[in-house]
């Protein structure tokens, strides 16, 4: 077992920290959850009886997003600290001075937040589970999603792990984390949509949409989650399945990314 | 053991810490390193462990280049940082097992290990104890641990007597004392001279990047006495009338500097025979000498005067 997955372990797991996270995790999935059920009942009651089928497909999609929007912020804002706290304790010289590679550090640390990912994950499934018995979804497309959600957020704190290694601060990295993650899940879909705005009406549109498409869009973190629900409604997402392969690969590379540039954070000589 | 060859350390910011420093420290040494804040003492131990790379020269460890290689100094030298910088929210026990975890050091022998260590510094009674709850010198302790778990013969310790009480200092540096015993060779770098200067074999005295000076300990304290640069041989002489003392001196040949009331005469001569020359002089002209003595110069005050000398030098 890597020593620092050890130790990430121990600490995380005493501290108060976590079980709030969690706690605040699953009643944020249970208010969305329960709030989107009880719209889709009502308007059943001045209308049709709403379906089972109909109470699972909206819980499967409030607990999806819900659960992708909760990993769009935990999930790096629990990385981003956990090379730099390292610099702010003094505690790196020690590691540096051990036998481990800052590679072997990097990848402590690495499964270390990705422990906290996949533990928030775990916490939806419950819910999941109750959306796959009321129907109306597919499980596969339920356990879809589910697989997209938890990559999209192993990808965020792999790349906010790799931040915090460049930077000698916790709230440097903090702040540097939430500046790439505006730049990536708000400002770029943004400068793609207005972009798109101002081509319209010149001709060449499909072409054109589709290259915005994959420059501002594609690879956005809940791109895939939005395109399974498109599909699960009849329509084909934008760019086709190509477009989600797109964007996990892009995912993958910003990942390798995130851990080349702990790594590299590691090496450097901040001590 | 260690071999330090035309050391240079730039840092981005421009400052050069490290000018040129070459050293040889043979093996079951204890090597004192000491000098002004900002002379670059830390800066030293960390290139010699692996946490710095040189802009020139060489670090050689048991005949290993290590300059390149960091991971090979890991595996020969342990350094104990100042600021410490130790997990404050495991215990003890897990600080220790967390560290030989991160040497691979198989589990037949990580009890056995960690017993040892925990013996050696007395840190039993502290073992479930969470690391924050500990004083600073028990920290001191169990940072000084995780660096013996390695078994490394060579010991990087940089201010290991720094912010404790005297009784902690005392006992750290005990610690420290049993540790040159077993025969590892110890580099330690700290403000606090009488303490070091009991411990070391030999001292270096780095100002501005560079050595001031570089000679045993025991060769250092009489040369420094003997030396004219260092105003000869320092002998104290209290007696029931100074002044008169001070006219038979001179008459002499023997100038003493003006003395503080209640404060002994201090003169320079060159060996015993002369001091011998210079008290029965003052016996002769009627003065009842109550005490006089060799005055034996301390680590501190000769550091000053080496830096000193040295900056009159560089200006």
């Amino acid at each position: 077992m890597n020593p620092l997955l050890w130790l990430e372990l121990r600490v995380r797991v005493r501290e108060r920290r976590l079980w709030v996270i969690a706690g605040f995790f699953v009643l944020m999935l249970a208010i969305i959850s329960g709030l989107a059920m009880a719209v889709t009942r009502m308007d059943g009651w001045h209308g049709d009886e709403a379906s089972p089928a109909v109470l699972g497909q909206t819980l499967t999609w409030a607990t999806l997003y819900c659960q992708a929007g909760l990993l769009l912020i935990l999930a790096p804002l629990a990385s981003a600290c956990r090379l730099s706290q390292e610099r702010e304790q003094r505690t790196l010289p020690a590691l540096i001075n051990s036998p481990l590679s800052a590679w072997r550090i990097a990848l402590g640390k690495l499964y270390g937040a990705w422990a906290f990912t996949l533990w928030l994950g775990v916490l939806a499934l419950p819910f999941l589970a109750v959306a796959d018995l009321w129907g109306g979804v597919a499980t596969s497309t339920i356990w879809l999603g589910f697989a997209f959600n938890v990559l999209m957020g192993l990808t965020l704190s792999t790349l906010a792990l790799g931040l915090s290694g460049l930077f000698g601060r916790s709230l440097t990295a903090y702040l540097a984390t939430g500046a790439l993650l505006f730049f990536w899940a708000a400002a770029l879909p943004l400068i793609g949509t207005l972009t798109l705005a101002l081509i319209a009406g010149h001709g060449h549109e499909e072409p054109a949409a589709n290259l915005i498409g994959y420059i501002f869009w594609f690879h956005n973190p809940v791109y895939p989650s939005i395109a399974l629900s498109m599909r699960e409604s009849g329509n084909m997402p934008p760019g086709g399945w190509a477009s989600v392969i797109y964007a996990l690969c892009v995912w993958v590379l910003l990942g390798a990314g995130g851990l080349r540039l702990a790594v590299h954070g590691l090496k450097r000589e901040v001590y | 053991m260690v071999t330090l060859h035309d050391l240079r350390k730039r840092y981005p910011n421009g400052v050069e810490a490290v000018k040129g420093v070459s050293l040889d420290v043979p093996a079951g040494e204890v090597f004192g390193l000491v000098g002004p804040n900002g002379a670059g003492k830390s800066t030293l131990l960390k290139l010699i462990a692996g946490l710095l790379r040189p802009e020139t020269g060489k670090v050689v460890i048991g005949g290993r280049d290590v300059t390149s290689q960091p991971a090979q100094a890991a595996r020969v030298v342990g350094l104990m940082p100042d600021p410490l910088g130790v997990y404050t929210d495991i215990s003890c026990q897990e600080y220790l097992e967390f560290f030989a975890m991160t040497l691979s050091i198989p589990a037949s022998e990580k009890a056995g290990r960690i017993a040892e260590t925990v013996a050696l510094l007395e840190l039993g009674s502290w073992l479930d104890a969470e690391v924050e709850t500990l004083s600073a010198g028990w920290q001191r302790r169990l940072a000084l641990g995780r660096v013996l778990l390695s078994r490394v013969p060579v010991l990087l310790l940089d201010e290991p007597a720094a912010g404790l009480d005297v009784k902690a200092r005392a006992e750290l540096l005990g610690v420290v004392r049993r540790l040159a015993g077993t025969g590892r060779t110890v580099v330690i770098a700290s403000h606090i001279l009488p303490e070091l200067q009991e411990l070391a074999d030999r001292f270096g005295i780095i100002d501005q990047g560079h050595w001031a000076e570089v000679v045993p300990g025991q060769t250092f304290f009489r040369r420094a006495d003997m030396q004219t640069g260092f105003g000869g041989a320092q002998w104290e002489l209290r007696c029931d009338a100074p002044e008169r003392a001070r006219e038979a001196l001179a008459a002499h040949g023997l100038s003493v500097p003006p003395q503080l009331p209640e404060c002994p005469l201090r003169l320079a001569v060159s060996d015993a025979a002369r001091a011998a020359e210079a008290l029965a002089a003052v016996v002769q002209a009627g003065v009842a000498v109550h005490d006089f003595r060799r005055h034996e110069t301390g680590l501190t005050e000769l550091v000053l005067r080496c830096l000193r000398n040295g900056a009159e030098g560089h200006s």
